[in-house]
Formats: structure tokens, sequence, C-alpha cells
């Protein structure tokens, strides 16, 4: 897979597994991937294990190494990256995001966030929470929805927002009301950001389920044309649900 | 908590249609000749579709008679009499008829042309293939004449895991011709879910596929294969679609069938149907309900064909000029549905891949120059909300009708068909399992309106029913249908008096067939769907029944009884589970126990199963014959009169109820805890398990180890901003991640706005230890260090003031220092201090302690971690050859560079050399207001020169050394005055505080620690 220009490559694994595949995964893990699993709890554990296999599964296929091959380190808030040993793959960057049994692995050529979130609004007072996380012209977005448009579009915005602070590196660090998101019209984009210029960022939301909502953002290189994104799986053979008898060779067909 | 209940007020009156039929097509419609042959027949006339509506119910009995006799059906016997009772329960269809569904679906219809392939079948990774109506019925043939000669006799049930292939369509209809019961189940289904469905019809033959690499399987197939076939011990034999080797652990016969329809080929054409009677047993399909295992529903021959035959030649004007592609599983019921439009003459197409973008199926029909295209609101959603417009790509000239099911369609949905599709109707189609057919649905003479379904069944008297209280506005009300329909099934597989069946459909309306979804229809007679009226719930989407969450519950001795039920609000998909428990005299609802309940629930049913809110009653309603009445509940929740209030024994408990639920709803907005002022630590604690949904959890969890996310996080921030009147700040769990760290840091928010000390790890008694923050000033890098230290006393992070934005970063370290140390002191007010710095950070620790001993405290130890210092502080021995080896070093770059870009090197040198003039690093893609602290950061350290120190301190050292930094172990030897200790640690300068170097550090500082 060759990384270049302005394309996200976002691969699609599944976390639910079954045990078999769960050895299969860990094996591929550094130790130290391994214990940061362990420290979670049953589940948490078997989605960062089968997280993690899938992530070097994809670096290996970019690399052009086995995945036990790839070697990671983390930033200095903590995003994973690769380590100095691949030398020269500087300019690949790659970002997790994980919901419930999905995950999604963006790769770029720069900078790049990703977050997927099943749309849930249980526990949350969503306007409430605008109000104290997000910028005004997000509030101000959302007050004009109700129901489950309005669910809808604060995990939009809350996908856009996540995806835009996790490419900066920052994660939470970043407060999310320094910059403001638009999802409203056909293309998501940066509309204000105190902090930096908006214009060297891209975002879009990529379909990639009905029961999910994600987003991508990624520093665009100056004169780009924007941002655009190829959405895989990890595992072909896992795609989506559907099963097929293989063609028989005895049976007469047309 | 008070949201807004459901508006339901629509206004029928007032709208335009979507789609209006072309006069000529109307008139050219079989729907209007059957019409004009039942004018003919009865000496009637029937204007309009809602007269002779009105016909086909009011004298049922007539109309499916002349349907019958219209459809060219084959059948034997007389039609004498047509329906046994006026009861929908109880009445039967056409008791003298004999017929074989399989001989009507293939046998070719008048004028076909049996050249033309009717069944194709698309995959993904192999070629299309097509089977004329002659090859299809010769597979068939074939194909039941092996399962007769496998010991198959009339009444066995014959069960499939299968997808949606051409081998599926034989399989079903050969079994069908042997008199055999047809049922699948899809290869994703869980095996306890097929289990649960199959083992209750003790079948003899399992028919599946072996391949491993099936589309879409997220485990291995073979595994679960095995175990389905170990679960039903009634099996004789297995049938296999496909030539892969059985896995081993199967010690059944396994035939192919490929194999089968070979050795019984018959290369006559001729075939001998056997002919069962009109209520012989077709298909059994299941639907999980409120109680108990699945329920099995057992379809007539004729029922379904005959409903079938109405619904798709009446109502979808298939003809054998059609091509019907709708896309199914084979364990759905729009399979049977497709596959009897072959009854039609119509051409099927089946697909079994997956959906891999929103061209995949607008691709199918294209290609395959569908004309009826069948789908789901999702599917249109999808395409819609990528902006893919299938008329646009693809040329789309055969479709002339979109038919969807499965959810509510939405009225914008409609629209979109109409400017990205075509000018083609869209018919939204809703019925079920249940009658394995529609209910509403489309017809070729009616205008098409937004969000409705064109019109009623024909034949079905369905209704409307409105409770009394209800007001009259309202016109939404459960559906019901009020007369029998050859459909209705023959009853549940097992259910031998016929209880099971009667409580399902019969029992909340007695003589009306209670189908369990709401229902509003206009005066022309379309229809609108709004969700379902029973006790499944739907949350998010997904189907629930409550059964799963009474199983949990069961095994809990303090729990008398339960009910959950569905509270909607605004639209059908934003639901929420109320559970309502009635307790024995010992149990008492507290957090605790809510808590136990809803973990139990998450892990054996499964976190979508949680409910939102548990309160406890006194009762729960009850009808007259002793049935726990969900739905009771659930008007009365969502503010709507209750329905069926005269059949309940105690309709009084549903005002308590009502109460409880209310100050349920308060309690978990927390309100009332705060005020009854529960410990801090209880307080998060609680936050934390509503939020993570998981309880109960231990102080010193940790947040993301748990599942926890970055909306998570900040919505227990949320709460927890709520309860304190303050704003915690947004990084607060990556700083502190565990119960007990974030009750540190509320407290500390308490005292002070803003507090540059951050508990990492609080310890269990002992001396505090300080950990100074590096150039970005941020302290969550710290977390793994503390993590392993183990040290006894708490540990606490410093980090920059400047970090939000209302504060402005400091710049110079004596600042820093300063200020820090007034934080410093309200944790500790005396030495002796431990003091750590990282980097940076370094300076200011080393300032600090310059302060505390000048004011008269004792340092009992002091750290440094890679400090950094400013090459300017080097002695002139150090700096000048540091100085030129970074020119080389960077000038080498500039001379293989063009000669144009040598000057800034040159200035660089010469910034470098007077180190009064500013320069910058490379600058670093971190966050602005990290930026921000970092460049403060880095003109105080620039500006700091370290001054002699008389107490000794110790170095820690990453061994791989970073270019471009000077080594500034020299300075520290010279200002250290009291003995500068020096440990290794493997390495580079930020990956000594990560896992796994940052093992060897703790270790190596808790020894320093340890013996200073």
């Amino acid at each position: 897979v060759v990384i270049s220009g302005e394309k996200v490559h976002i691969w699609r694994a599944w976390l639910d597994q079954p045990d078999r595949a769960l050895i299969r995964a860990a094996s591929l893990l550094s130790p130290v991937e391994l214990e940061h699993a362990r420290r979670g709890s049953d589940v948490v554990f078997r989605r960062r294990v089968f997280a993690h296999a899938a992530l070097r599964e994809v670096l290996g296929r970019c690399l052009d190494v086995p995945p036990h091959a790839v070697r990671l380190t983390r930033g200095r808030f903590g995003k994973p990256r690769l380590a100095q040993f691949h030398q020269g793959r500087e300019r690949l960057h790659f970002n997790v995001s994980r919901s419930g049994d999905t995950c999604l692995i963006a790769v770029a050529a720069n900078d790049v966030g990703i977050d997927v979130e099943r749309p849930d609004g249980r526990g949350i007072d969503l306007d409430a929470f605008a109000t104290r996380f997000f910028a005004p012209d997000e509030r101000a977005a959302l007050q004009q929805v109700t129901g489950r448009r309005k669910l809808l579009t604060f995990f939009r915005l809350w996908t856009l927002k996540e995806a835009f602070v996790k490419a900066l590196g920052g994660g939470l660090n970043i407060p999310l009301h320094a910059f403001a998101v638009s999802s409203s019209s056909e293309r998501p984009r940066l509309t204000t950001y105190r902090d930096g210029d908006v214009n060297a960022w891209t975002l879009a939301s990529p379909p990639i389920e009905d029961r999910f909502i994600a987003a991508v953002a990624l520093r665009r290189s100056p004169d780009s044309e924007g941002l655009s994104f190829v959405v895989r799986d990890v595992e072909p053979s896992r795609q989506a649900p559907g099963f097929r008898a293989r063609r028989t060779g005895g049976t007469p067909s047309r | 908590m008070t949201m807004p209940m459901t508006k339901r007020i629509m206004t029928l009156a007032e709208r335009e249609a979507a789609y209006t039929p072309d006069p000529t097509d109307v008139a050219a419609s079989q729907l209007t000749a059957f019409m004009r042959y039942c004018e003919d027949e009865t000496g009637r006339s029937f204007p309009d579709q809602a007269a002779f509506y009105r016909f086909s119910v009011e004298e049922f009995r007539l109309f499916w008679l002349l349907l019958t006799r219209w459809s060219g059906l084959a059948f034997s016997g007389p039609l004498d009499p047509v329906c046994t009772d006026d009861a929908c329960e109880r009445a039967a269809f056409f008791p003298n008829l004999r017929l074989s569904y399989a001989e009507n679906v293939l046998r070719s219809p008048a004028g076909a042309d049996d050249d033309q392939p009717v069944l194709t079948a698309r995959h993904v990774s192999a070629p299309t293939e097509h089977l004329t109506r002659p090859e299809l019925r010769s597979r068939v043939v074939a194909f039941s004449a092996a399962l007769t000669e496998l010991g198959v006799v009339p009444g066995d049930r014959i069960v499939a895991i299968v997808g949606n292939s051409l081998e599926t369509a034989v399989a079903g209809l050969a079994s069908t011709a042997v008199g055999a019961t047809f049922s699948t189940a899809s290869p994703e289904m869980g095996v306890m879910a097929v289990l649960s469905r199959f083992r209750q019809l003790t079948p003899s033959i399992l028919i599946t596929s072996f391949d491993e690499d099936g589309h879409g399987l997220p485990v291995s197939w073979s595994d679960r294969v095995v175990e389905v076939v170990t679960g039903l011990p009634s099996l004789d034999a297995i049938i296999a679609l496909d030539e892969e080797p059985a896995p081993s652990g199967i010690d059944l016969p396994v035939h192919r069938m490929s194999q089968l329809v070979n050795s019984h080929a018959d290369p006559r054409d001729a075939v001998d149907w056997h002919r069962f009677p009109f209520n012989h047993p077709l298909f059994i399909l299941f639907s999980s309900g409120t109680t108990g295992p699945p329920k099995c529903i057992v379809h007539g021959a004729g029922g379904t064909l005959l409903e079938h035959v109405k619904e798709h030649r009446l109502h979808t004007d298939l003809r054998p000029t059609d091509t019907l592609f709708f896309h199914t599983s084979a364990a759905w019921m729009m399979w049977n549905w497709q596959l009897s439009a072959l009854a039609s003459g119509a051409r099927i197409v089946v697909y079994d891949g997956p959906i891999a973008d929103p061209e995949t199926l607008w691709r199918v029909v294209s290609e395959e120059r569908v004309t009826v295209f069948g789908t789901s609101p999702p599917y249109l959603k999808l395409c819609q909300d990528v902006g893919y417009s299938p008329r646009r790509e693809l040329p789309l000239g055969s479709l002339r009708a979109v038919l969807s099911t499965g959810s509510i369609l939405r009225d914008g949905q409609y629209d979109w068909v109409h400017d990205q599709v075509g000018s083609v109707p869209v018919q939204s189609i809703s019925g079920g399992t249940d009658i394995i057919g529609c209910f509403v649905l489309g017809s070729p003479n009616l205008p098409v309106y937004r969000g409705e379904s064109q019109c009623r069944s024909l034949g079905l008297d369905v209704q409307t029913l409105r409770s009394e209280e209800q007001n009259g506005s309202l016109s939404i009300g459960e559906l019901v249908c009020s007369n029998p329909f050859p459909s209705r099934p023959l009853g549940f597989y097992g259910d031998t008096d016929g209880t099971s069946f009667h409580d399902a459909y019969f029992d909340q309306n007695p003589g009306l067939w209670t189908h369990g979804d709401l229902i509003e229809i206009s005066d022309e007679g379309s229809a609108r769907l709004h969700g379902r009226s029973d006790a499944v719930i739907n949350v998010g989407g997904a189907r629930i029944g409550p059964a799963e969450i009474y199983r949990v519950l069961e095994d809990m001795p303090e729990i008398r009884d339960a009910m959950a039920v569905e509270q909607r609000f605004e639209s059908p998909e934003t639901g929420r589970i109320v559970l309502l428990v009635v307790l024995h005299e010992r149990g008492t609802l507290d957090a605790d126990f809510r808590t136990l309940i809803r973990r139990e629930v998450a892990r054996n049913a499964s976190p979508a199963h949680v409910p939102a809110v548990i309160a406890e009653v006194e009762e729960l309603p009850v009808t007259h014959s002793g049935k726990q009445s969900e739905r009771a509940v659930r008007d009365m929740l969502e503010g709507i009169p209750v329905r069926n209030v005269a059949a309940l024994r105690n309709p009084g408990s549903l005002a308590a109820i009502a109460g409880e639920v209310e100050r349920a709803d308060e309690q978990s907005d927390g309100q009332v805890a705060l005020e009854g002022g529960l410990p801090l630590l209880e307080e998060i604690r609680d936050a934390w398990e509503r939020v993570l949904g998981i309880a109960p959890i231990g102080l010193d969890d940790n947040f993301f180890d748990l599942g926890g996310t970055s909306l998570k996080a900040l919505s227990v921030l949320q709460e927890l901003s709520d309860h304190f009147g303050r704003e915690l700040p947004q990084s607060t769990l990556l700083e502190a991640p565990t119960i007990t760290t974030m009750a540190a840091l509320c407290r500390d928010m308490s005292v002070d706005d803003y507090s540059a000390l951050v508990l990492l790890t609080p310890g269990s008694g002992g001396q505090p230890l300080f950990l100074v923050h590096g150039v970005f000033g941020e302290v969550f890098e710290f977390q793994q260090l503390a993590a392993r230290l183990r040290h006894e006393g708490p540990v606490y992070a410093i980090r920059a003031r400047g970090l939000d934005t209302r504060q402005e970063p400091h710049t110079r370290v004596d600042e820093m220092a300063t200020y820090y140390l007034e934080h410093v002191r309200r944790a500790q007010p005396h030495g002796p201090y431990n003091l750590i710095g990282f980097s940076f950070g370094g300076l200011i620790v080393f300032e600090m302690a310059q302060q505390l001993r000048a004011a008269g405290e004792e340092i009992h130890f002091l750290g440094l971690l890679d400090a950094d210092l400013h090459e300017a502080c080097l002695p002139l021995r150090h700096r000048l050859p540091f100085q030129l080896k970074e020119f080389v070093r960077r000038g080498f770059g500039a001379a293989r560079a063009p000669r144009t870009k040598i000057l800034p090197f040159v200035l660089e040198l010469v910034k470098r050399v007077i180190p009064a003039l500013p320069y910058e690093r490379k600058p670093l893609n971190f966050p602005p207001l990290l930026l921000r602290v970092q460049r403060s950061a880095a003109q105080a350290l620039k500006d700091y020169r370290p001054a002699p120190y008389p107490d000794e301190a110790t170095f820690f050292r990453a061994e791989v050394r970073r270019s471009g930094y000077c080594d500034p172990l020299p300075v520290w030897f010279r200002v250290v005055e009291g003995g500068l200790t020096v440990f290794p640690v493997p390495g580079g300068h930020a990956e000594i505080l990560h896992e796994p170097q940052v093992k060897e550090l703790a270790e190596a500082l808790a020894g320093a620690l340890a013996r200073s």
C-alpha cells in the first residue's frame, strides 16, 4: 500500500473475535503493548489486543514488514507513532480509534486523527455538554435541531472535534472550545481556530457503517485539492454479513 | 429530569404526492384487471381502490375465492368452503383444496419464454449464474428426489444455515416439494441463537456449507457448525452446498448437493408434483419475543402462496416481464417473499455479498436490468449520507419501483429517491414474519405520499385501535386485523394447545389480530407506521427482548418481580430502558444494588440491555388474566392515555410507578445524591459507574482500562463539574485517571481555581514527592513513572501555568519556582522535600531547592531527570566544541544544498554563537496552548543560569543522546557542589518516562530515594 498525497487510508477491524483469534493476535503484540492491554478489564483487554494487532497488520502492510516487526513508540502526549527504527518512513502517520467492537485505523502522509463513535446519547445531556465543551457556533448548530437529529449532529460534531485534537497530537489537552467545526454543510470543515490556521486542516466524515459515525482530520499540504479517503477492512473476509456457498464443480450452470 | 414527550400530530390532509402514477399504467395494471374481473363476476362497481378494498374486507370470502380463480393457480379439490370461521384466530381457508407450493412457483406461466433466466445469482468473487425455469425446475425435482431417498417424509423439518444463493432457493423449494418444512438461519447468527431456534424443531436434515472463507464470517465457521450439529441430536444427515471437506467432529453422513442433484437428475421435464392440503406446513419462521425462547411460527403452503401472489401481482404488479431484486438474507422473511415472486412469472435476482459501498446494490439493479428493487431505509440513508447519486452514476432505465421495508422510511427519503434515483414510486411495505406478508404496502394505481405506505393489504381488515379515553385528535393506534386472512400462521411449532399462539396475537384484544405496531391511517387509506407498540424494546435501533433482562434478574433473590419497558422521547430511535423492580422485604434498592443490577445485566445480557433508570415499585400492573402489562406502563411513561386501562386489575399501581420513575430519574441526575452529601469518593465513583455502565469500580482502577473514552471522560467531568459548581479542566482524567486521584484533584479544585499540583498516586503515608513538568508544562507524561515508583507517600506532579487560556505562562524559572512553592507548601508546609524535575523541569526544581534552602528548609532529595540546560551555560571549552560540531552537522547539509541556501546556516551559526539573539528550533506539531507554554519555557531556559548549590543532587541520564542538544553534565558537575550522582538510564530523552524504559528509571529513582 502506498501512502501519499491527501488520501487517508482507513482500515476497519472487528474486535469481537473468538478466543482462538485472540491468541493469534496477542502473539503479534510487543510485551509493552500486551501489558498495557492486560491492565484493562476483560472486554478492554480483548479489544486492545485486537486493535493493536490490527494496527500492526496495517502498518506492516504499509511498511512491507511482518506485523510483529513494526516498531512503535509514543509521542510526547502518548500518541503512538512509528519508532525511529523505521528511518525514512517518518511521513507515515497513523491514528487509531475504537468504539465498541469496531476499530478504525487511519494512515496518511501527514498528521492525521480519527474518531469513531456509536451515537448513543444515554447519560449525556447534549446541550449542557455542548455548553461546557463546544464552541459557540457548534452549540448554535446543535440548538437548531431536536430528537434523533440532535443526537446525530452532536456526534458528528464530537467526532470531528475529537479527530482534530487527535490529529494535533494533544487529545483532550486541547480545549475543545478553542476551535469550531461545521458538520452541517456537505463538507465538514474547521471554521474557526483561535490558535492556528483553519486552512491548514481538512476534515471529513467517512461513512463507515450505519451504526457508527466517524470523522478524520488531516493536516493538508500546501496547494492540495482536498481530502479523499478509502475505506477497507483489515481482513477482507470479515467484511460484512453475507454468506456464499462456493460454486460446485459438478453442478451445471450457465 | 423532564424530557419532551413525543408529539404525534400529523396533518395528512394538506400533503402533496411525491409520485403520481401514469393513467395508462393504472389502466394496464393487474390490479385494474382484477377489479374489472371482480366487477364482471359480482355485477358490482368498484370506481376506485378504496371501494375495492372495502369490498375485499367486507366480503373477504368472495375476494379470496375470486383471486384464487383469477390467478390461475394449480390446485385440485373443491374451493368450498373458502373459510371455516369468522374469527381470525380459528378460521381455516380452503380446507378441501390441495396444492403444491413448489409446483406453482416453478411452473411456466402462459406466454413466458422458458429460454430466459428466471433466477440470477450474483456473487462478489464468482461469476454471475443464471438458471432458466426448466433448469431450476429440474434441479429442484432432482434434489427433492434425493431428499425422499434420504428418508424425508411430509411433515419433517429441514433446517438450513445458508446465505441467499441459488442453492438455497433450490434447497428451499425441494424441501417444500416433498412436504417438509424449510427453516433458515443466517451464518452470522451465534450458535446459541441458532440452537434456540432449530432445537425446538427436532430437524432431521441440516443444510449448510463448510466454506471457511464465506463472506463476512467473523469466526471460524467450521467450529460453529460442529457446535450446531452437536446441539441438534435429532439430525440424520447433513447436506453441504459446497465441496469443502466437513470439519472433524461431525460423525453424521455428509452429502453434497451437487452429487445428489447429479445422481437424481431426470432428463424428462414432466413432473408429478405431490399436492398437499392447503394448510400443510410450508415454512417455519422465528420471532424473538418478550418472554421465553423464540417462537417458531408455522406458515401454511396455501396461505403463503395466495398472500404472496396477491401482494406480487395486485400490489406490486409483478409479471413475467419483471425482474425483482429484493436484497435480503436467507433468514429474513423477505427471502420467502421474493422466492414466491417466481409464481407471478417474474425473474428474481439474489445477491449474497456484502454492501461494500453505496453503489453495490444499485450496480446489481443496473446490470441485471432490475425493474422492482427492494431494500431497506438504512441502505437508502447510506447512499444519501455519502452523497451518492445512483441516477448520475448508473443507467437505471429498467427500474420502475423501489420497495423498502425493515424500518420506517423517513419523509425525506422519498424525495431523495425521486431526485437521485428517478421518477419511480417508493413503496414502503410493512408486515412481518408473523404473517409472512404485509399489512400495508404499495399499489400501482395510487399516488405515493412522503412517509406513507400507499394502502392496506387487500382482503385484510387493517384498523387502528384507539383507546376510548384517547383524545379524538390523535389518530395513531394499535395495528389490528379484524378478519380472517389466509396467511395467518397455522400456529407455533410445539404449542400443542395454542396457548402461546393465542397469547401472542389474540389475548390483548379478543377477536382481533394485534400485531404490535403503531399505525396511523389517512382518510384516503394510506398509512404511516410509528414503531412497535408491544414490549419489545428498541434502543438505538436494536431490538431487545426484555426476557433477556428478566433472566438475569431471576438469579437475584432480593427481586420478587421486575418489568423492563422502553421509554421513548421525540423519536422511536432515542428510547431508553426503564426497569421497575418489586423487592422482597429484606431488599433495598440502594446505589450498590442498582450498580449490581446494571453490572449483571451488562455482563449476562449485553450493555445495550442495561437500564437507564431503575425504580423500586410496590406492584406492577397486571391484567385480569394475571398477565403483567408492559404496555400500560409504557403508555403511562410516554404520557399518552393508557390504552388497556380497563383490562387492568390494579390500575392504581400506575400512578405510583410514575412517581417512582420520576424520583429515580432525579436520583440518576444526581441532584438528590448531592444534597444528601455523599462523600467525594462515592460521588466520583457514582459518576464513573453511570458513565461507564459497569460497577463496582475500585478506587484505583484506571478509567481508560475500564473502557473509558474521551467522550465518556468528558461526560464524567460534565456531571462532576455540575456537582461542584466548578469547571474541571478538560484533561482531568488524563492526569487523574483513578477515582482516588480524581478526588484529590477535585479537592484541590475546590480550594483554588487552578492548581499547579496534580496528585498522581495517593500513597499510604510518608513524605510526598513532587515531580515538575518539562518544557511543555503538562504532567500526564509522569503517569507511568508514578505508577511504577510505588512511593510510600503521595506523588504530586506540578504543571505549568498557562495551559488553559485564562492565565499567561511564566517566562522565568525563578518565577515558576516561587509560584510552584506556594502550591507545594499547601500540600507539605515544611521539609524535608523530595523534588524531581524532568528535562527543563530539572532547572525548576534546582531553583526551587535553592529558594527552599534560602528559606531555611531541608531538601531530602533533588532529582534531575535528564535535565536540560541551555548551551550558553556551558563553559567556553565545552560550548565551542558543541557549537562547532553543530555547525559542521548542519553546515555539512548546507554544503550539499544549493548555494543560496547556505546563508541561513551561516545566520544560524551566528545566532548560536551569540546566545542573546533569539533562535528557535524546528517548530513542533503540538497544540498551540502547549506551544505557548513551550515558547515561554524555552525563553526561561535560555535566560536561566544555575547558581552554585551547596547540597547534593542525583542526575538520571538518558543513554541515547539527542543530536542538537548540548551535554549539560559539565555544568551540573560544576554547580552541584555537594556532589552529583549520575545514573545512566537506557533509552532516549523522552522515552525514559514511557514503557518499557520507565521501569528502569523508576527502579533507579526508587533506589536513589531510599539511599538518600
